[in-house]
C-alpha cells in the first residue's frame, strides 16, 4: 500500500496560471524520494500542495488512502512532519524548548508536558547529536546546528512521513553530507519515509531511492537515480550540457557540468 | 528551578505591594491597629453596633482598609494583570514589541465609546452607560481591525497598520466631540481618559473579575500555540496549529479583557507595553510562563502606581489619575531601557 498517493494534481496561485499540472506519483513506506528540477519547474508549489499549504484545483493528495485535506490538522501533524527551508526566528527559545514544541500535536490544551514527552525529546536530541546544545539559544546556532535542531523538532512529532524542502540549501559540503547521512540514518533506524525537494542532483543521486524530475510543472521522468539522471534528461530539462558518470564507490550516477566553451557535440 | 524562584519572587512582590498599599494613604493609621485590622476582615462585623472608643477606632481602621482601600487595590491588581497579560499576548501574536491595546486601537475605540457616553448620550443606561459604551467601543475597534486584517490574511503589518489608522480616526472623533462639548464635561471626560481608579463603580466589581481572570486563564491556555506561531504561520500549521482560528480567538479574548479594564478605569497606558517586555527578558519567550509572570508583575506595578497616584497630592486634597503615573514612570523607564539596549527580540 502506498503511503502517499498523488493523483492528477493540478494547481497554482491566484488567477489562472497553472504552476503544476497533472502530477501523479506514489511514495511507498520506507522510501527516500527526491523531487528535483530547475528553478521555476514547480518544486516549491508541489511541496506546498503536499504539505497542505495550497489547495489543489484538480486531483488530490492521499495519505494512507485518506485525502489530506480531510485530515484534521492536529492529526496530520502527528503523521507528517514538515521541515521548511527557512524559519523566522523572532524569539530566542532554547534548543530544548524549541525541540519540545514538536510535541504540540500530541498535547491536549489542559495537558502539561509529560515524562514521556521529555524522554522522546531527549532521545531525538541524542539521535541528531544536539544534546550538548540543549541550553543554547536557537538564534545563536550555526546553519548546520540549526538544521539538526529543526530535524529533531520534526522527529519529536513522531511522524511516519517527513517532508523536507531543500534541507541542505545553506550548508557547506561537509554539513551537507552530515545532514543527508542523518536523514538516511533516520530512514533506516526509525523506518521513516522521506520525501524531499533537492537542488543538488548529485546529493539526490547519492541518497534517494527514487527521483521525480519536474519540468514546466509536469513530471518529466520518474524512477531510480540511474533511470532519471541521464544526460538526455538533464540536458533537455536544464538546457545545458553535462556528462553523467558512475560514482565508482556508490555505483550511483554522478553529473558533471561542462562549461559552454568546452561544448563539443 | 530558576523559573520557580522568579514566580515566588513575583507573588511576594504582589503581596507586599498590596499590603503596603493598604497601609498608606490619607487618614493616619498606626502599625498596631493596621495589623489588627488586617486580620479582621469585616465578614460579619457591624461597625455601627460598637460601644467604646478603642473598638470604634479599630472599626474606623477596618472600614478604611477593607471597605475603601481593599476594593480599589483589588481592582488595580486585576486591571494591571489584565492589561499586562493582554499586551504580552498581542506582542507574541503580532511578533511586534510595540503591540499593545493602544497600538491596535482597542483603547482608542473604548475611549471614543466612553466619550460619547459622557458627553452626547448621557445616562441612558444609568451607571452602566459608561462601561457599556467603552466596552462596545473596544469591540467595535476589534471588529474593524479584524475586518481589515482578514482582507490581508492577518499579516502582521496589516494588523498594526489597521490599528494605528483606527487610533488616529478615533482620537480625531474624540477631539471633534470635545470641540462641540461644554468645558465641564470635557474636563471630567479627560480625567477618565487619563486612567482613573478613584471613582470606582462598585457594580462593575461583580463582573470585572470574571472577565479578567477568565480571560487570563484562556490566554494562558493558548500559550503553546503562541509559541508555535512565533515560528511563522506555516511552521505553526505544520505543528498542528490552526493559526487563523487561534488568532481570531486570541484577538477576541484580549479585546474582552482590555474592554473590561478600560470600562473600569479608563485608559491606562504603558502597563501592557513595558511589563511584558521586561518579563520577556527575565523569563524568556515561552508564552505560558510569560503570560502568568506578566499578569503578576502588571498587578504589582499598577498597585504601586495607584498608591502613588492617590497619595502624592493628598496634602493638597487632590488625586492624580493613575494613567498619568504609569505614563511618567513607564515612559521614563522605557526610554532609559531603549537607550541601554536595542529594542529587538533577541
Amino acid at each position: 500500500m502506498a503511503m502517499l498517493e498523488v493523483n492528477n494534481l493540478t494547481s497554482g496561485y491566484s488567477g489562472a496560471t497553472k504552476v503544476v499540472e497533472d502530477i501523479t506519483f506514489r511514495v511507498l513506506p520506507g522510501e527516500i524520494v527526491g523531487i528535483i528540477g530547475p528553478n521555476g519547474a514547480g518544486k516549491t508549489t508541489l511541496f506546498r500542495l503536499l504539505t497542505r499549504l495550497l489547495k489543489p484545483w484538480v486531483g488530490e493528495v492521499r495519505y494512507r488512502e485518506r485525502n489530506i485535506q480531510e485530515i484534521p490538522i492536529k492529526e496530520l501533524a502527528q503523521l507528517i512532519a514538515v521541515l521548511p527551508q527557512n524559519l523566522p526566528l523572532a524569539f530566542s527559545f532554547t534548543v530544548k524548548d524549541f525541540v519540545l514544541m514538536g510535541r504540540l500535536p500530541h498535547l491536549g490544551m489542559w495537558q502539561n508536558l509529560r515524562e514521556e514527552d521529555l524522554a522522546i525529546a531527549a532521545d531525538m536530541m541524542r539521535l541528531t547529536e544536539i544534546d550538548a546544545l540543549e541550553g543554547r539559544y536557537v538564534t545563536e546556532l550555526s546553519g548546520g546546528e540549526l538544521q539538526r535542531v529543526m530535524l529533531a523538532q520534526a522527529l519529536v512529532q513522531e511522524p511516519e512521513l517527513l517532508l523536507l524542502d531543500e534541507p541542505t540549501s545553506h550548508l557547506d559540503i561537509g554539513h551537507q553530507a552530515e545532514i543527508m547521512d542523518l536523514i538516511k540514518h533516520l530512514n533506516k533506524e526509525k523506518n521513516l519515509t522521506i520525501l524531499m525537494v533537492l537542488h543538488d542532483l548529485n546529493l539526490a543521486a547519492l541518497y534517494c531511492d527514487r527521483l521525480i524530475l519536474l519540468n514546466n510543472g509536469k513530471i518529466h521522468s520518474i524512477g531510480t537515480p540511474s533511470e532519471v539522471l541521464t544526460y538526455q534528461n538533464i540536458e533537455a530539462v536544464y538546457k545545458t550540457v553535462v556528462v553523467v558518470k558512475e560514482n565508482p564507490i556508490t555505483q550511483r550516477p554522478h553529473v558533471l557540468l561542462v562549461p559552454k566553451d568546452k561544448w563539443r557535440r | 528551578m530558576k523559573l520557580k524562584t522568579i514566580f515566588i519572587f513575583l507573588v511576594l512582590l504582589v503581596l507586599i505591594s498590596a499590603i503596603v498599599a493598604l497601609r498608606i494613604g490619607s487618614g493616619a493609621i498606626n502599625w498596631s491597629s493596621f495589623f489588627q485590622a488586617l486580620f479582621h476582615p469585616p465578614i460579619n462585623s457591624n461597625p455601627d453596633m460598637t460601644g467604646n472608643g478603642l473598638e470604634s477606632n479599630l472599626d474606623r481602621v477596618i472600614t478604611i482598609i477593607w471597605s475603601i482601600r481593599f476594593p480599589r487595590i483589588l481592582v488595580a491588581l486585576l486591571i494591571g494583570a489584565g492589561l499586562a497579560a493582554s499586551g504580552c499576548v498581542l506582542q507574541g501574536l503580532l511578533r511586534n514589541p510595540l503591540a499593545e491595546p493602544y497600538t491596535l486601537g482597542i483603547s482608542g475605540g473604548a475611549a471614543l465609546g466612553a466619550t460619547l457616553a459622557m458627553i452626547l448620550i448621557p445616562s441612558v443606561f444609568g451607571i452602566w452607560s459608561l462601561p457599556l459604551t467603552a466596552f462596545l467601543g473596544a469591540l467595535l475597534a476589534v471588529g474593524l481591525i479584524y475586518l481589515i486584517a482578514s482582507r490581508q490574511h492577518f499579516s502582521v503589518i496589516g494588523l498594526i497598520l489597521a490599528g494605528v489608522i483606527l487610533s488616529f480616526i478615533f482620537s480625531a472623533i474624540v477631539l471633534f466631540i470635545f470641540v462641540i462639548a461644554s468645558p465641564n464635561e470635557v474636563k471630567s471626560t479627560l480625567l477618565w481618559l487619563m486612567g482613573n481608579l478613584s471613582s470606582l463603580n462598585i457594580n462593575l466589581l461583580n463582573i470585572i473579575p470574571f472577565f479578567i481572570i477568565g480571560g487570563i486563564i484562556l490566554l494562558w491556555l493558548f500559550g503553546r500555540e503562541l509559541d508555535a506561531m512565533s515560528l511563522g504561520d506555516e511552521k505553526a500549521f505544520h505543528l498542528g496549529v490552526n493559526t487563523i482560528t487561534i488568532r481570531k480567538w486570541l484577538f477576541i479574548i484580549t479585546s474582552l479583557v482590555v474592554g473590561a479594564c478600560i470600562a473600569t478605569a479608563g485608559m491606562i497606558g504603558f502597563v501592557g507595553l513595558i511589563i511584558p517586555h521586561l518579563m520577556r527578558l527575565i523569563i524568556g519567550p515561552k508564552h505560558r510562563p510569560l503570560i502568568l509572570a506578566s499578569a503578576l508583575a502588571g498587578a504589582g506595578f499598577l498597585v504601586v502606581c495607584d498608591t502613588i497616584a492617590r497619595t502624592l497630592l493628598s496634602s493638597y486634597g487632590q488625586e492624580l489619575p493613575v494613567g498619568v503615573v504609569t505614563g511618567i514612570i513607564g515612559g521614563i523607564f522605557f526610554l532609559l531601557f531603549l537607550m541601554k539596549r536595542k529594542l529587538n527580540y533577541q
